[in-house]
């Protein structure tokens, strides 16, 4: 059982939450602009990595809060775990990802990883 | 209106009115007892911590300010605030039939887009006390109760024999724990800690 | 016959409170301290099993959990239980034991042919060596193999037991209460942190219980004695014995089984016969000891061969005899009456 540290409420046991697939995933701002393959991506394609991913889960039995947390699907080792909307805190190897400004809106696009 | 809460009060019953002798039974004063603490009324707050007037309209209805901090409890008297989330604390006062310190709060934060909602009834209060309180939780509770990990002031949202619940750490001496319980989970609730207490019952 | 087997003093039982048990359907007197697997070699009873595929004799190996052989049913009716180690199981005044997998009787099992049988079936124990018709395999093969297979038998009635768990957490959990994990937990304890001991032995001290050596100017077994009783001293300090550490999951997450009750008496909710302990630790100190690899050579599984865990030791009384003991045996926790188990036969050191 993992021991998740809620942004909120410290560490937990993993009992105390429930799982909510891949973080980052963008719901797209115009969905009837889409064709079906787009709206079938947006809701049933996910990255499905091996090692580190960044997923969503939810404080269910605690603070009922939403929160991200970079696990490795493998190891079930935590990088780190960080609010919504907070920056995404690099995972082993990976560079640090530079704050960026906020992407000028592209009319219907699917932008995956575009934060949430 | 006040003839009518009389004979409210006089009809209700607790969720654990109908196993408060077993209870009773159940417990061993010198080791672990537990009780029901029945009719506490319990307001559900949504706000703004870091917002002053919401801290002060808070501070002015109950005589306490939302603890910030979280897991921590704020107590004053008889009444007291338990942090459930970032923006969420739950009030808990005794009785009060006539909705008196609801519509106090109500009132102060009417025009601050923080809202007070009446959730006496959704939870009755379980207090567990005594030397093997602590032993007792831990058959079926996964959080660290120990004092360093869990001191006096502190409530956590988890689970205890599947069932979710505030857990609040009371008192030290004796080690007291009050169990926020939904009511249609107290009856379950309660047979879990007869079962588990009996362990630490000399007569059994 | 209590006993023949048995030096007269020594060890770790207490010769004064003897013990009946029931082996096979033929009683047996052990003391107060063996495990079945001592009492039974106390006792001259070496051919304990048989193994699964070709029946073979099988006798005790070890003196732990290590345990490869010495498998048993344990207890009868709703209590019984299969595959036990022998090893693992304390002796109690009334014990029922028997072998697994044997017919009509461990010491005649007629599968045992499939031993003899084994060099012209090439392709070993195959199914499919036994289906040359339908009907053959049907009436006479499948019921003949699914007698002589499997090990042991479940109960067949419901348990009458309490069970019970507990969720802890510590700061240190120390696996193993032998001298690296007393010292462990000793130091750990020392600065007041929160330490879990958990041991699988009904005492602590691991291979210091039948080593005796010198430690801090003053014998192995009371070194343990002064470490236990200074352990147990502590507030924080939680000492689990009959406890076996089960398995070690994400971020210090451990599952061990403590046994409770070891004999007849029945349990209750106030005094459950086995706890599973759920335990969170923030740091985990894995001294379990180790497993002597057996030596290699034709028929060293058959009984009377043991493994020689506590090594060069105990090859000092035995120099010079003839060895039956594959690197010498520990095949007991009554550390003197090793020595005299007869040979069988002398295996190349």
């Amino acid at each position: 059982m993992l021991l998740i540290d809620c942004p909120y409420c410290g560490e937990r046991p993993e009992i105390e939450f429930s799982y909510g697939g891949e973080a980052h995933i963008a719901r797209p701002e115009n969905p009837g602009a889409l064709s079906d393959k787009e709206w079938a991506d947006f809701l049933f394609m996910r990255g499905n990595q091996k090692g580190a991913f960044r997923e969503r889960w939810i404080h269910t039995q605690g603070c009922r809060r939403w929160f991200n947390v970079l696990r490795d699907t493998t190891s079930h080792e935590i990088y780190a775990v960080y609010k919504i909307g907070a920056p995404k805190p690099p995972a082993p190897g990976e560079k640090p990802v530079a704050a960026k400004k906020p992407a000028a809106k592209k009319p219907a696009a699917l932008k995956k990883g575009a934060g949430k | 209106m006040a003839e009518l809460d009389t004979r409210a009060r006089d009809l209700r019953f607790s969720p654990l009115e109908a196993v408060s002798h077993r209870l009773v039974a159940a417990s061993a004063t010198d080791s672990v007892s537990a009780t029901e603490l029945p009719f506490t009324t319990q307001i559900g707050l949504r706000g703004d911590a870091s917002d002053a007037a919401f801290v002060k309209a808070v501070k002015a209805a109950i005589g306490l300010a939302p603890p910030s901090e979280a897991c921590t409890v704020a107590v004053k008297g008889d009444n007291r605030i338990l942090w459930l989330g970032p923006d969420e604390w739950l009030v808990v006062a005794p009785d009060d039939v006539e909705g008196a310190l609801l519509a106090k709060l109500e009132k102060g934060l009417a025009k601050l887009g923080a809202v007070a909602i009446d959730l006496t009834g959704n939870r009755t209060v379980i207090e567990l006390s005594g030397p093997s309180a602590r032993a007792v939780l831990e058959k079926g509770c996964y959080h660290d109760m120990h004092p360093r990990a869990f001191p006096v002031g502190r409530v956590v949202g988890t689970l205890i024999a599947h069932t979710q619940l505030f857990l609040e750490r009371a008192s030290d001496n004796p080690e007291t724990f009050r169990l926020y319980v939904r009511s249609s989970f107290a009856r379950h609730m309660a047979e879990w800690l007869m079962d588990a207490m009996a362990e630490f019952n000399e007569s059994n | 016959m209590s006993g023949s087997m048995r030096l007269p003093g020594g060890g770790r039982i207490d010769r004064s409170r003897p013990l009946k048990f029931t082996f096979n359907g033929k009683g047996y007197t052990g003391y107060e301290g063996d495990t079945l697997a001592s009492a039974l070699i106390a006792n001259g009873v070496h051919l304990i099993a048989r193994s699964m595929k070709y029946h073979r004799p099988r006798g005790l190996m070890t003196a732990g959990s290590d345990e490869p052989n010495g498998m048993v049913q344990l207890a009868t009716g709703a209590r019984t239980e299969p595959n036990i180690k022998a090893t693992q199981i304390p002796l109690y005044d009334g014990l029922v034991a028997s072998s697994v997998n044997v017919f009509p009787s461990v010491e005649f099992d007629i599968s045992a042919v499939n031993g003899l049988l084994s060099p012209f079936m090439t392709a070993g124990f195959y199914y499919k060596t036994f289906m040359p018709s339908q009907a053959f395999w049907d009436k006479v093969a499948e019921p003949v193999i699914r007698k002589a297979a499997g090990f042991g038998k479940a109960p067949t009635e419901p348990d009458p037991d309490v069970y019970d768990h507990k969720y802890v957490h510590c700061d240190v959990m120390v696996v193993g209460a032998g001298p690296a994990g007393l010292s462990a937990a000793r130091a750990a304890a020392a600065t007041g942190a929160r330490v879990i001991l958990a041991d699988e032995q009904a005492e602590f001290g691991g291979s210091l219980l039948t080593l005796n050596r010198e430690i801090d100017g003053k014998p192995s077994a009371d070194w343990v004695r002064s470490t236990v009783n200074e352990l147990a001293g502590h507030e924080e300090v939680t000492l689990l014995k009959r406890t076996t550490v089960a398995g070690l999951y994400d971020q210090n997450y451990m599952v061990a089984l403590e046994q409770r009750i070891d004999d007849l008496t029945p349990s209750s909710p106030a005094n459950p016969r086995m706890r599973v302990w759920h335990i969170r630790a923030k740091e985990v100190i894995l001294a379990a000891g180790s497993h002597e690899r057996p030596l290699v050579f034709a028929d060293n599984d058959r009984p009377g061969h043991h493994a020689g865990r506590r090594g060069a030791d105990l090859h000092e009384p035995l120099r010079g005899a003839a060895m039956q003991e594959a690197g010498c045996s520990s095949p007991t926790t009554t550390g003197p009456m090793r020595r005299r188990v007869p040979s069988r036969r002398t295996a190349p050191m």
